[in-house]
């Protein structure tokens, strides 16, 4: 439990430093290449620790009900979001795209760990709440 | 529209954590991480292929500018080894932490030439950020 908190934090790094890095690949090419590139770059780093260290994780269960094709889509659809907040990022004010991001996110999030859990999960949702107030501030100029 | 459109891609952001998080309770944190690009390269591909644009870079770029990639699996990794033990909402929020904190740090250190002022409200709404995860984790 300890470890997935740390590395959920982590992952926030990583996202941060990834965006500004491919942002620089990006002026030197564009988008759709930079991107295309930093997934080539990930399968080969993917692929080595693949090879290099044991596979972990494989001990949970899976959720019956969804047809287990629909799982391979998750890859494709992160490049829908990469693009579409590429593009919003030049139309709307970033405080604006971080909050209404963020409201997506949890909104949905809460949604499917119901459909997971069957729970409604009420710290959750009063988490989120405070996790939006702190961006608000976070983002305030 | 555009506010639309931003709401929606969060929808698609927690919804990939999901499938993502799915897949490697069948296959494993590095295999479905490999699966995961692979299937996002195939539909990249034809993407330029629409495009008809090439791949191909004309001037020498400096071989760190690449590691986004690295970041990247990094990135995977860490939410696909966390979904099963923390779920989709608290993982987005840590990870939600993790951004708005790295970006303070940036900031501070004027790294990658941002100008931004840190001040006491982007302190408050740390302590905001830091709590409302605290709320999820405890109870």
């Amino acid at each position: 439990m300890i470890i997935a908190i740390i590395v959920s934090i982590l992952s926030g790094v990583t996202i941060v430093l990834s965006r500004t890095t491919n942002a620089l690949l990006s002026i030197k090419t564009n988008t759709l290449v930079s991107t295309f590139y930093n997934y080539i770059v990930g399968l080969l780093f993917s692929s080595l620790a693949l090879m290099l260290f044991k596979n972990i994780g494989t001990t949970f269960s899976q959720n019956s009900e969804i047809p287990s094709y629909i799982y391979f889509f998750g890859g494709p659809i992160g490049i829908l979001a990469v693009f579409f907040s590429a593009y919003l990022a030049l139309k709307i004010p970033s405080l604006v795209m971080t909050l209404l991001l963020f409201f997506g996110q949890i909104v949905a999030a809460i949604i499917i760990d119901y459909f997971l859990t069957n729970t409604l999960n009420i710290s959750n949702i009063i988490g989120g709440i405070l996790v939006f107030i702190g961006l608000l501030f976070i983002n305030q100029k | 529209m555009y506010y639309i459109l931003s709401v929606f891609i969060g929808f698609v952001i927690s919804i990939m954590v999901t499938l993502n998080g799915e897949l490697t309770s069948t296959y494993g944190v590095f295999l479905a991480t490999v699966i995961i690009h692979i299937c996002a390269i195939l539909v990249l591909l034809v993407v330029l292929l629409i495009n008809r644009q090439s791949i191909k870079i004309k001037k020498k770029i400096p071989l760190y500018y690449f590691i986004g990639g690295l970041l990247g699996v990094l990135t995977t990794v860490f939410n696909n080894y966390a979904f099963p033990f923390l779920g989709v909402s608290l993982l987005l929020s840590l990870c939600l932490l993790g951004q708005s904190a790295t970006s303070l740090v940036l900031d501070m250190f004027h790294i990658f030439n941002h100008n931004q002022k840190t001040n006491n409200k982007t302190i408050f709404g740390l302590i905001l950020l830091i709590l409302g995860n605290i709320v999820m984790i405890r109870f």
